[in-house]
């Protein structure tokens, strides 16, 4: 009935889904990112001059003079799009969010329906480690806040990667296999790579312990030993920065540094970022800097920001059994539908109210109905019995 | 937090508890005949054994922190996960074979223009082929292979071979080794990071194990 890779999200599921995107809509405003909405419609040439990975997988759409569309793929493009259009003569930085669907194919490479909902964040117009360290900081911000007792954020940096291997000293073929293996996160094949290179033994046994270890302390050591050239230094001292102002805004033991980490998309080109949480075997969030996207629209500015996969989010937080305050269920009068002096008067009160059919026994609580001249209201395991008059302080708002 | 694995049933599963045994993992339970295929170890590890081919899914989507499963999947099978070390151990050849009487491989002048061809690897069998500029008729199965070329199924199988006795039976002769794989460590994206210590422990154990009868074996 509906294209592979769609689905429908019932009433219980939308509740939770619209309570989690009103915590993200409000952490993302208390840092005073601005929310916009982007149609979700693109010219296929304004995603293609992105970046090609931004086409893959897209719907494509023709409009009556048959130019070629593409359902938005990300909320980055469209973002970065709107910002080099509409925002070119203001003060920088510029700080947006969203909260929105986007759309590609289902493919089991994928691992997302065609149709995801993502919540993210751009700040434009800004560098340097204290601008990553914000956008960090509130992708940090959002997972406390959503009671996940178990994440982790983990930061790379598309620079580490580029210096280590040009530290290598490999051949150009080399250099070009050793970054697919570790694009492909195939550490036996790096490995076989480097092994087969030229590299002294000191170099191959610190950079193996500095993608082993993931993350922390011990990992930024290796990484330093066989930090050979300047560019190198520079990546780790960068990354470094990040995760101590991250800590200074309040998040500690949260941040991990992970050198192993690979961008998931080409137009990443300083930090990465992607987080994790129990339940979810892929990230339910990623992001990084991108300082040469806003270029593609004839405005070179830095940029960085991240992308939460609500989806993803939404599994692990019933998989870590955490759950946001939504509303309470409606009251179930029956025949209300012949009482809306009654309804109103409920709703005036503040209370949901539902109406089902007369002399029907609502079959869950909270319910009022008629049993002979009295009403009865059950509620919280109680029940009351009397007029409406006596009922009243039992039906005010808890 | 104890590590989930997921482990590939069927031949290889033997050496892979060899050598999570000799790693220190207390994985005696599994061999027992009629084991439970998911089992929590009394060190609270929970261990699954499943179809090879369902590893990296069970991996990829977090059901597991990591996994044990030959190259051949990993190959075949596109997943996001962690390719963290080579075991060393598992090894297996796959392979083109055809019936011994069939007349050569390619025969561009009397032989058939496309050759059909069992495997249940259907992805990699494509594009071996395809990148020698050879067009084949691709038949996934899910099964033994091996008797498809005497019912008429196949003009010939790509199948994983490890003493080869298997084709041999079937009266299928080798004509081109496509590759040679072994058992790989993989882990979820999640767990990679999130039980980062426990999996940096074991890996550290079983590379000393995997160096160490390397360098035995070439002794």
């Amino acid at each position: 009935m509906i294209p592979e890779g769609m689905r429908d999200v019932l009433p219980a599921e939308a509740a939770a889904l619209h309570a989690l995107e009103e915590l993200l809509r409000a952490r993302f405003a208390a840092y005073g990112y601005g929310e916009v909405r982007t149609p979700a419609l693109e010219f296929l040439e304004t995603l293609e001059l992105a970046d090609d990975d931004m086409v893959e997988g897209g719907y494509r759409v023709f409009d009556e003079q048959g130019r070629e569309l593409m359902l938005r793929t990300d909320l980055t493009v469209p973002c970065a799009r709107l910002a080099a259009t509409r925002f070119r003569e203001r003060p920088l930085p510029l700080r947006f969010s969203y909260v929105a669907s986007a759309f590609r194919s289902p493919s089991a490479s994928r691992a997302q329906d065609g149709e995801f909902a993502q919540a993210g964040v751009e700040l434009i117009g800004a560098s340097g480690p204290e601008a990553d360290a914000e956008v960090v900081a509130l992708l940090c911000d959002v997972l406390a806040a959503t009671g996940l007792p178990e994440f982790t954020v983990s930061l790379g940096t598309v620079a580490f990667h580029t210096a280590m291997v040009a530290s290598l000293r490999l051949s150009p073929d080399q250099e070009q296999a050793v970054l697919d293996a570790l694009a492909a996160r195939d550490y036996p094949l790096f490995e076989s790579i480097v092994g087969n290179a030229d590299v002294d033994e000191a170099s191959r046994r610190a950079l193996q312990k500095a993608l082993d270890l993931g993350g922390g302390g011990e990992a930024v050591h290796q990484a330093r030993k066989l930090a050979g050239s300047a560019g190198m230094e520079d990546a780790i001292d960068h990354l470094v920065q990040v995760r101590d102002i991250v800590e200074d805004y309040g998040f500690r033991d949260l941040v991990r540094i992970d050198f192993g980490l690979h961008p998931g998309l080409s137009y990443y080109t300083g930090v990465i970022v992607e987080a994790y949480a129990s339940g979810t075997g892929l990230p339910v969030a990623q992001g990084g800097r991108y300082d040469n996207l806003l270029a593609s629209f004839e405005w070179p500015v830095p940029a960085v920001g991240f992308a939460i996969a609500i989806d993803r989010l939404g599994m692990a937080m019933e998989d870590a059994r955490v759950a946001l305050p939504q509303r309470p269920r409606p009251l179930a009068v029956a025949g209300g539908l012949r009482e809306p002096a009654l309804m109103a008067a409920l709703r005036r009160a503040g209370l949901d109210a539902l109406a089902v059919p007369v002399g029907e026994q609502p079959p869950r609580e909270p319910a009022l109905y008629r049993e002979g001249s009295q009403w009865v209201l059950r509620r919280g395991g109680r029940i009351a019995r009397g007029s409406l008059k006596e009922l009243r302080r039992e039906l005010e708002v808890p | 937090m104890s590590l989930r694995i997921a482990l590939a049933a069927g031949t290889p599963l033997a050496e892979t508890l060899d050598l999570f045994a000799a790693a220190g993992v207390p994985v005696a339970p599994l061999r027992q005949v009629g084991a439970s295929p998911l089992q929590e170890l009394p060190d609270g590890t929970v261990v699954l054994a499943t179809r090879a081919a369902d590893v990296p899914l069970f991996v990829e989507r977090g059901g597991a922190d990591i996994g044990v499963v030959g190259k051949e999947i990993l190959v075949e099978v596109e997943r996001d996960v962690y390719e963290l070390l080579d075991l060393r151990v598992g090894r297996a050849r796959l392979v083109f074979a055809q019936p011994e009487d069939a007349s050569g491989a390619w025969d561009e002048e009397h032989g058939p223009s496309r050759v059909r061809v069992a495997t249940r690897f259907p992805e990699t069998t494509r594009r071996y082929f395809e990148a020698s500029g050879r067009q084949v008729n691709v038949l996934a199965l899910e099964g033994p292979v091996e008797a498809a070329p005497r019912l008429r199924l196949a003009d010939g199988v790509v199948d994983l071979v490890r003493s080869g006795e298997t084709l041999r039976r079937a009266g299928l002769t080798e004509r081109e080794q496509i590759a040679e794989y072994s058992l790989r460590l993989i882990a979820g994206r999640a767990a990679h990071a999130l039980r980062a210590a426990e999996i940096g422990a074991l890996i550290g154990r079983l590379r000393e194990l995997t160096e160490r009868s390397e360098s035995g074996g070439e002794a």
